[in-house]
């Protein structure tokens, strides 16, 4: 999976987690965004794990604050 | 309720269900705001997230409340919700919930969410195979019955079923709960399909279907009987429409065929498992499903709007939804979206065996011929030949069910339209000065089971009768009088009363009702919004209702 393909899937993803359209080159961070509480945070992992098959520990949802840092997170992953 | 299996449901009866796709959903408009209060030691909000779009289905737009999460279930704020959940990680209460004290803990917990909360209370069992868990949820299954309108969601026979893990212990602190992610939207998507809708809305009381490739692969009449195929899923469909005639929904075939042909099929293959016997009605010929629709609904005297029509042809749905608004509808595109829908079709499912559904089946046939025995003999002749046996049964704490739902579910012989809940019963039930008396009925055809509730309190020297409801399949006998002057009787003789006084509240369709106050009072007027008094014993004809030839009895009046 390419890093473009990881992006707009995971720009997808936000999108229906906080209910706004995000684009794919648009930087959301946790904190700036009012709609990413806590619950939403642990469905959008939810989501993440289901679609690109990973899972992810405690410390890495809590790590997991930004799309970019999601972006690189899966990339990992994917990589090992 | 809506037309379903057609492409935008596929989503929800997919084997495996994602979060994402049930999130991308878009809510429909017109939807009716349904609250819902949940009482939980975990995060249900994982499950509750993805309820919407399996309630819209039903038309329901579900409003959650959440308190805190509370092992002890103080109960501490009650909200006027239409519905209370609990939902428990029974797990987490360690060692202390293999005592048989817990039990007891948890009746009575749930007895105090009772005494606060009106509407129904569902309560999901302890999703585990230990032993210690399956005794439990017995014991919990009696509490439930003793409680009124508190009901069971098994999330036991879930955790059976469902593909892939129902537990999964990565990461539970941080998502609140042991329930992995599919466990979450399975829970969703039966609670949303099946459990909430059936504690929510009257149940669909039959199945219309019609033939070519919806019971089989293949056209009738032109593949012969020999020639339809009918694999092992199709099978399975039989057997599920045999399980809800079991359970006292009606089957019925609309079809466009010769009627020849298919009690061919009936007799010839034997791997068809249907029968003509199991199909209460029938229309099968060539004229239109929605005037087939129409006599179907005629032949087994329910409304159209509670017959769910099985079709594989969009065309004749199309045709039905624009007649008949309100049917129920099951769009057939192959056996194995047909099979899950009968098993999670909204208001088809999930609800608690009553002792007079299965009745309703034998009942239909069983009023077939007493119109043959009404057509040959005449009034009194006709009732004594019937041979009625009527027994009464006053406050009945048993027949809670029963009697609440003979109050929300009558329509026409409804005096007081009250919609009494189970909960309302169960209070008048245990409330001094008030009397319930249960009328169940059988003739020589068959055992009707209780066809009728009459709702009295005593006010001074008054009898009120708060609502008097008769189910319509025990109409048609022409002893609705007889059959409530000698219930009324010994009460207004034991408690020396001198009125009797019927509230009467107008409906659509209680006319029948009205009626009988008309002939039984001898008013004319019988007002809506009032009561209408008249001295017992100025009663017309109340000598002849309680000599007429049938035979009566009370039962064990307290319980």
């Amino acid at each position: 999976m390419t890093r473009s393909e990881i992006q707009a899937a995971v720009a997808e993803l936000l999108s229906i987690t906080v209910g706004r359209q995000i684009l794919q080159t648009e930087s959301v961070a946790r904190d700036s965004e009012p709609g990413w509480d806590s619950l939403k945070h642990v469905e959008l992992i939810l989501m993440l794990e289901e679609h690109f098959g990973v899972q992810f520990s405690e410390e890495e949802m809590a790590a997991l604050r930004s799309s970019g840092g999601i972006v690189v997170a899966i990339e990992k992953k994917n990589a090992a | 309720m809506p037309l379903l299996n057609t492409v935008e449901e596929e989503v929800r009866a997919a084997p495996t269900v994602k979060r994402a796709d049930l999130l991308r959903l878009v809510e429909p408009e017109g939807l009716s705001e349904v609250h819902l209060q949940v009482h939980r030691n975990y995060a249900f909000e994982l499950i509750g997230s993805v309820l919407p779009p399996f309630l819209w289905l039903s038309r329901v737009k579900p409003i959650l409340i959440y308190g805190d999460y509370d092992d002890s279930l103080s109960f501490a704020y009650i909200k006027p919700t239409a519905v209370q959940i609990v939902s428990l990680d029974f797990d987490r209460y360690g060692e202390k919930a293999h005592s048989a004290e817990f039990s007891k803990w948890f009746a009575d917990r749930l007895e105090n969410l009772r005494g606060q909360a009106e509407g129904p209370i569902i309560v999901s069992n302890w999703a585990s195979d230990e032993e210690r868990a399956e005794q439990f949820n017995l014991e919990l299954e009696k509490i439930a019955g003793r409680l009124p309108s508190v009901f069971v969601w098994n999330t036991v026979e879930i955790s059976r079923n469902m593909p892939g893990e129902f537990f999964d212990q990565h990461a539970a602190e941080a998502r609140g709960t042991r329930l992995s992610n599919s466990a979450c939207i399975e829970l969703a998507r039966s609670f949303g399909l099946v459990r909430l809708p059936s504690v929510l809305f009257p149940r669909i009381k039959a199945v219309a279907l019609d033939l070519d490739n919806t019971l089989y692969d293949g056209v009738l009449g032109e593949d012969g009987v020999e020639g339809v195929h009918i694999s092992d899923q199709y099978k399975d469909i039989y057997k599920e429409l045999l399980r809800l005639r079991d359970e006292g929904v009606f089957l019925a075939v609309l079809s466009k065929n010769d009627e020849r042909d298919f009690d061919q099929l009936c007799e010839k293959r034997p791997d068809f498992l249907l029968q003509p016997e199991h199909f209460s009605a029938r229309s099968i010929g060539w004229h239109t499903k929605p005037e087939g629709l129409a006599r179907i609904a005629e032949q087994l005297q329910i409304g159209s709007d509670s017959i769910l029509v099985v079709d594989d042809n969009s065309g004749e749905i199309a045709q039905i939804q624009a007649a008949h608004k309100n049917t129920p509808l099951l769009y057939s595109r192959s056996p194995s979206q047909t099979l899950f829908w009968l098993r999670h079709y909204p208001a088809l499912n999930g609800y608690r065996a009553s002792s007079a559904t299965p009745l309703r089946v034998s009942d239909l046939e069983a009023s077939r011929q007493r119109d043959l025995l009404r057509a040959s003999t005449t009034g009194t002749d006709y009732v004594r030949e019937m041979q009625i046996e009527v027994a009464y049964a006053l406050n009945p704490l048993s027949f809670r069910g029963r009697l609440a739902e003979l109050s929300q579910k009558t329509n026409q012989f409804n005096t007081g339209l009250q919609r009494f809940s189970e909960v309302d019963v169960a209070r008048r039930l245990g409330a001094p000065d008030h009397c319930t008396i249960s009328v169940s009925m059988r003739d020589r055809f068959c055992d009707s089971g209780i066809i009728g509730a009459i709702f009295a309190r005593m006010d001074g020297q008054r009898l009120v009768i708060d609502e008097i409801s008769v189910s319509c399949r025990s109409l048609g006998r022409n002893i609705e009088s007889p059959m409530i002057a000698l219930a009324l009787a010994p009460v207004m003789e034991r408690y020396g009363l001198r009125d009797v006084a019927f509230w009467f509240r107008e409906g659509p369709r209680n006319i029948p009702a009205r009626m009988w106050l008309r002939s039984f009072t001898g008013m004319q007027d019988i007002p809506s919004g009032s009561a209408t008094s008249v001295a017992w014993k100025a009663v017309p004809r109340l000598a002849e209702h309680l000599g007429a030839p049938i035979s009566s009895r009370w039962e064990r009046t307290t319980e």
